[in-house]
């Protein structure tokens, strides 16, 4: 049952209840993205004509129907002519027009708890940018990460029970979570130009790549988690834990005389870790802390069994927030650490990111400016992104930025050919 | 000292001495705006217009709750429209006195996320408002300002103790922006209808001026106001609708529960 079916199927078992007491409303915008390669082969990279439409509806003194669809039409696709690397039928199909339901769910709001029970983002951390905690929802890289998460994240089916306490005289939060839609995220195609480096072959080699079993609606697959918050002496705190499936596969690698073959396996893991912040006069300090435990890895051996292995990874999170005659700086540290490393794992023991964001506003907050930078201290590659954006009305907000990378292969410099620039016109209602 | 000197200087003191007891000092005018009887928690909706110097208006809704913990409170405020700010809302705890600052946390529905944030910077602007956080309290801290009572005078028909407040030092002058307020404070209510402000440089800079009062409940009230930035030609329009005082609100209210689950009109 696709996406589509199943919100559908939400809003038929709600719409009876519905009837007599419901107060149904439908906000979302209509947008417009456009962006152009400045780099490599200069083009159109899209020209998205996007349609989001956010359904609600309250369903008497309790439930509530929550739900969000995004579809687009990429122009862009129909106006660049076909290649057979990069933009080849097929890959123009993928990115051609999208429809997806992003959240469809029922929440029930009791008097000590909240109950969710439908497709839902559920986010955690307190990171910006790049991902730690934020793992329950696999993401959709169609555009890399550049793409807003809310955009990104694709809606899974699942149970969230949110219950409150006051114990000892604070408010403490327990969140259990069960999802049945255990589902990896989803890459570029092979071959677009947003697609991963695919690992290197020995010269003279061909590679194929297999199809992976990838986990779905199967009791076995399904995923777990549960999370503690509270605020104790003025830090705001959390306790984590995931019992899932890493988004991306591990590529287990067999050598043949002549051909590499490639199957993506994925495979479990338990995340455990937790997050704080806490404001010190005009700085906001906050981190996260997501131990993998048993995180499928790459080595770099050639067989079945000598490429892939499992490990516990430490990937651990240092931001701050200044905000002062209305600007806000916020640098943020990201490190990711395999106790254990041998010369046979195929990334380093240490790597990660910095980051800073550098944002202003004019005009009453009509017009803002903001800059984010990312850079991988281990590779050395980098990705900076300007952006300007003013808003016209209540109703219309223009923007205007670029992606910009840089480095020598790496997590960013792979994209070193995608340097673009794009604008964006919204309407919403 | 002769006779006639002292009673010279007897008279003097005697005739001076009403006076003095009837006029309370600037600080005990704004200590009394400050205990005035504003409800122990407080339901109302508000709406924004926003207007530029060549009358492009922004307009925005919000409904907000707020209840007191006896000197300090909490408010959670949401936004309701525009459609691109719905669910944007605003959890602040806000305590007395200077000791602590406030907490605030900040739920924006793009990110799906609670951010604390700082509420150090009390001089920052408030969502594109003209109102600064500073503002947007009940009533100012009193131990950050030199209060001075510098007169009376008859507002639009009433009669008002005006009060002057200067930031003690220049860090509190450059981190409220402020270098003088002048609080125009209704004798009979004890509330201020009228405030000008000036910027750190000493230039004149915006005025908040309130519309109509009348009771709630027995609760004096404000229907609406309006802050003007005489410098940017910028001005912020807020009407308020649909009190409700003394409801009961539950401590519940002001959570990060409910920042992330947003207002529907229950």
């Amino acid at each position: 049952m696709n996406d589509l079916s199943l919100l559908m199927l939400a809003g038929l078992l709600v719409l009876p209840s519905a009837a007599s007491a419901s107060d149904w409303t439908m906000h979302g915008s209509l947008k417009n993205e456009t962006a152009y390669f400045i780099s490599g082969e200069k083009r159109l990279d899209k020209m998205q004509n996007r349609l989001d439409l956010k359904p609600e509806g309250v369903l008497g003194d309790r439930w509530e129907f929550r739900g969000r669809v995004l579809a687009w039409y990429d122009a862009a696709m129909d106006i660049e002519a076909s290649n057979a690397t990069d933009l080849t039928t097929s890959i123009k199909n993928h990115y051609r027009t999208y429809l997806q339901s992003k959240e469809a769910y029922l929440l029930y709001g009791g008097d000590t708890f909240d109950f969710r029970i439908g497709q839902q983002q559920i986010v955690w951390g307190k990171t910006d940018g790049l991902r730690m905690l934020d793992i329950i929802n696999p993401l959709d890289m169609r555009e890399f990460m550049l793409d807003d998460f809310l955009d990104s994240r694709i809606g899974l089916w699942s149970a969230r029970l949110n219950w409150y306490a006051d114990i000892g005289g604070s408010q403490h939060e327990f969140e259990f979570i069960v999802i049945p839609d255990a589902r990896p995220g989803e890459l570029a195609p092979a071959g677009s130009r947003w697609a991963f480096a695919p690992p290197a072959a020995p010269a003279g080699v061909a590679v194929a790549v297999l199809p992976g079993d990838e986990p779905g609606w199967r009791p076995s697959d399904v995923e777990a988690g549960m999370a503690w918050r509270s605020n104790v002496s003025g830090w705001d705190l959390s306790l984590n834990w995931f019992y899932g499936w890493k988004d991306s596969p591990n590529m287990q690698k067999n050598l043949t005389p002549g051909l590499l073959t490639l199957t993506p396996i994925y495979q479990r893991m338990n995340t455990v870790g937790g997050s704080f912040s806490n404001a010190f006069g005009a700085i906001v300090l906050r981190g996260e802390l997501a131990v993998n435990i048993g995180e499928g890895i790459n080595k770099t051996g050639t067989t079945p069994v000598t490429s892939i292995g499992r490990k516990t990874t430490v990937n651990a999170a240092f931001g701050l927030d200044y905000n002062k005659n209305n600007w806000r700086i916020s640098p943020q540290f990201f490190i990711r650490y395999l106790p254990g490393w041998d010369n046979t794992i195929g990334e380093d023991q240490a790597s990660g990111f910095v980051s800073l964001m550098i944002s202003t506003d004019y005009m009453n907050e009509k017009l803002k400016p903001e800059v984010i930078g990312l850079y991988d201290w281990a590779d050395g590659s980098w990705m900076l992104r300007p952006k300007l954006s003013y808003e016209f009305s209540d109703q219309i907000t223009a923007r205007l930025g670029g992606d910009v990378f840089g480095g020598n292969n790496g997590f960013f410099g792979q994209f070193d050919k995608n340097d673009r620039m794009y604008s964006e016109l919204e309407y919403t209602f | 000292m002769n006779k006639i000197t002292l009673m010279i200087l007897t008279a003097t003191i005697l005739l001076a001495a009403p006076a003095y007891s009837a006029e309370p000092t600037g600080l005990e005018i704004m200590q009394q705006v400050d205990a005035r009887d504003d409800g122990d928690d407080l339901i109302q909706k508000m709406k924004q217009r926003l207007v530029d110097r060549r009358g492009d208006v922004r307009e925005r809704e919000m409904i907000s709750f707020r209840k007191d913990y006896g000197k300090d409170s909490k408010s959670i405020t949401y936004f309701l429209a525009p459609s691109n700010i719905r669910d944007t809302a605003l959890l602040t705890w806000d305590y007395d006195g200077i000791a602590k600052d406030d907490d605030q946390w900040l739920y924006l529905p793009a990110l799906k996320k609670v951010r604390r944030i700082s509420s150090s910077d009390r001089g920052d602007y408030f969502m594109g408002t003209d109102f600064t956080f500073e503002d947007i309290k009940q009533t100012p801290e009193l131990e950050d300002y030199n209060w001075m009572l510098i007169g009376s005078e008859m507002l639009d028909g009433q009669a008002m103790w005006v009060v002057e407040g200067k930031p003690k030092s220049d860090e509190l002058k450059k981190n409220l922006g402020y270098s003088n307020t002048r609080y125009y404070v209704r004798k009979d209510i004890n509330m201020y209808v009228r405030v000008d402000f000036w910027d750190r440089k000493g230039q004149e800079l915006k005025h908040l001026v309130s519309g109509e009062i009348k009771q709630i409940n027995g609760i004096w009230t404000a229907m609406s106001g309006t802050m003007s930035n005489v410098q940017s030609g910028h001005r912020t329009e807020l009407t308020f609708s649909e009190h409700s005082y003394n409801t009961g609100l539950s401590d519940n209210t002001f959570s990060e529960r409910m920042l992330k689950r947003g207002y529907r009109g229950k």
